[in-house]
């Protein structure tokens, strides 16, 4: 399980993201990420949907309700130039702490 | 209870009096109460209902076990109000009040609007600080030794003067805070540093004021700036959202 700082830094890019990847609505996106992440990462709906509802505000995404194949209506979410232009500044960010931390934790220490 | 007819053709295959319509339509009364859930995301919930409903018959549960979980996962109604309540959404960087629109940005961004806010919300804020400290003066000298109170030295006169004096220097502090730290909010300062600008805001002010400084001018100013500075490092503080609480 993540902690809940990381779970909190780490949502609206692994939003972005999945979004990225075509539209999509909240229960799909809580579903998505569980499967990616293998269950580790689990997105309560009371966490998720106002996160959503603060990155439409911002401008990074927006919805529009539409029948689903299920046949009743969702809100689907898709990305907006804001988001594209947030997600790249993710990762960047993200890629710095990876290629760190990977640095680091690939160098034995040698006691020389 | 009640003993209204069920929609047989439904209930027929788990043979429970269980009618989904109903129970969604009774949990959305409850959460219908709630004021920081508008209808909008009302639907929105309950069509994430549905589908966890369904996905959950999928798994094998009937209809009933399926909505009651389903419920459950969304959370109380209560625990959904005060989520959805929130304007931000939940933004913990720790040891420094990050705003939530800091989410998604790299590094300190200075947004125009915001910094005319801080300028012009400092100034204002200093205007009554200084203004009451220069009353505050007059009245004491007043108690003390009121014949050394000249015409045009009451309260009033000073509380205007020192007013005045204090929103140049208020507009002054926001000036060279958010040039200097690159920021375009107080509360995302730190506190000390704030204090530091605040103490050179009070050493420029008697130079803009007038030709000729004196120590007493400049300790003046600089005293009045700094204690200033705390109130407002204090009152930017207090007023920023509490960062969210915890993920469920």
């Amino acid at each position: 399980m993540l902690s809940k700082e990381l779970v909190a830094a780490s949502t609206v890019p692994l939003v972005l993201s999945i979004l990225e990847r075509g539209e999509s609505y909240g229960f799909a996106l809580i579903a998505g990420i569980k499967e990616l992440s293998g269950g580790k990462i689990e997105w309560t709906e009371g966490m998720l949907y106002p996160v959503l509802h603060w990155m439409e505000k911002e401008g990074m995404i927006e919805s529009e309700w539409r029948e689903g194949d299920s046949g009743r209506q969702r809100k689907y979410y898709r990305l907006r130039h804001q988001g594209r232009k947030a997600l790249a500044r993710e990762k960047k960010q993200w890629m710095t702490v990876h290629t760190t931390l990977t640095k680091l934790w690939k160098i034995k220490p040698r006691l020389t | 209870m009640d003993d209204r007819p069920h929609h047989s053709d439904k209930v027929m295959e788990n043979q429970t009096p269980f009618d989904l319509n109903d129970s969604i339509q009774r949990w959305k009364t409850t959460l219908a109460s709630a004021p920081s859930l508008r209808p909008e995301d009302l639907a929105e919930l309950e069509s994430h209902l549905r589908e966890s409903t369904r996905q959950l018959q999928a798994d094998g549960l009937n209809e009933e076990e399926a909505f009651l979980i389903a419920v459950r996962r969304l959370g109380n109604e209560r625990e959904l109000a005060r989520e959805f309540a929130k304007l931000t959404p939940r933004c913990e960087i720790i040891g420094r009040p990050e705003p939530c629109a800091s989410l998604g940005e790299t590094g300190p961004v200075m947004d125009l609007g915001r910094c005319l806010k801080t300028v012009v919300g400092l100034s204002l804020l200093w205007t009554l600080i200084w203004g009451a400290l220069g009353a505050g003066v007059s009245l004491l000298i007043g108690l003390i030794d009121p014949p050394s109170i000249d015409p045009g030295e009451g309260p009033w006169d000073l509380a205007w003067i020192v007013g005045m004096a204090g929103l140049l220097a208020g507009a002054v502090f926001g000036v060279i805070l958010l040039v200097g730290e690159r920021r375009s909010e107080l509360a995302e300062v730190w506190p000390v540093r704030a204090v530091m600008w605040g103490v050179t805001a009070g050493m420029i002010l008697p130079f803009l004021l007038r030709a000729e400084v004196s120590t007493g001018h400049l300790a003046n100013t600089v005293v009045a700036s700094a204690l200033s500075a705390v109130v407002s490092i204090i009152l930017a503080r207090r007023l920023r959202l509490r960062p969210a609480v915890a993920v469920a």
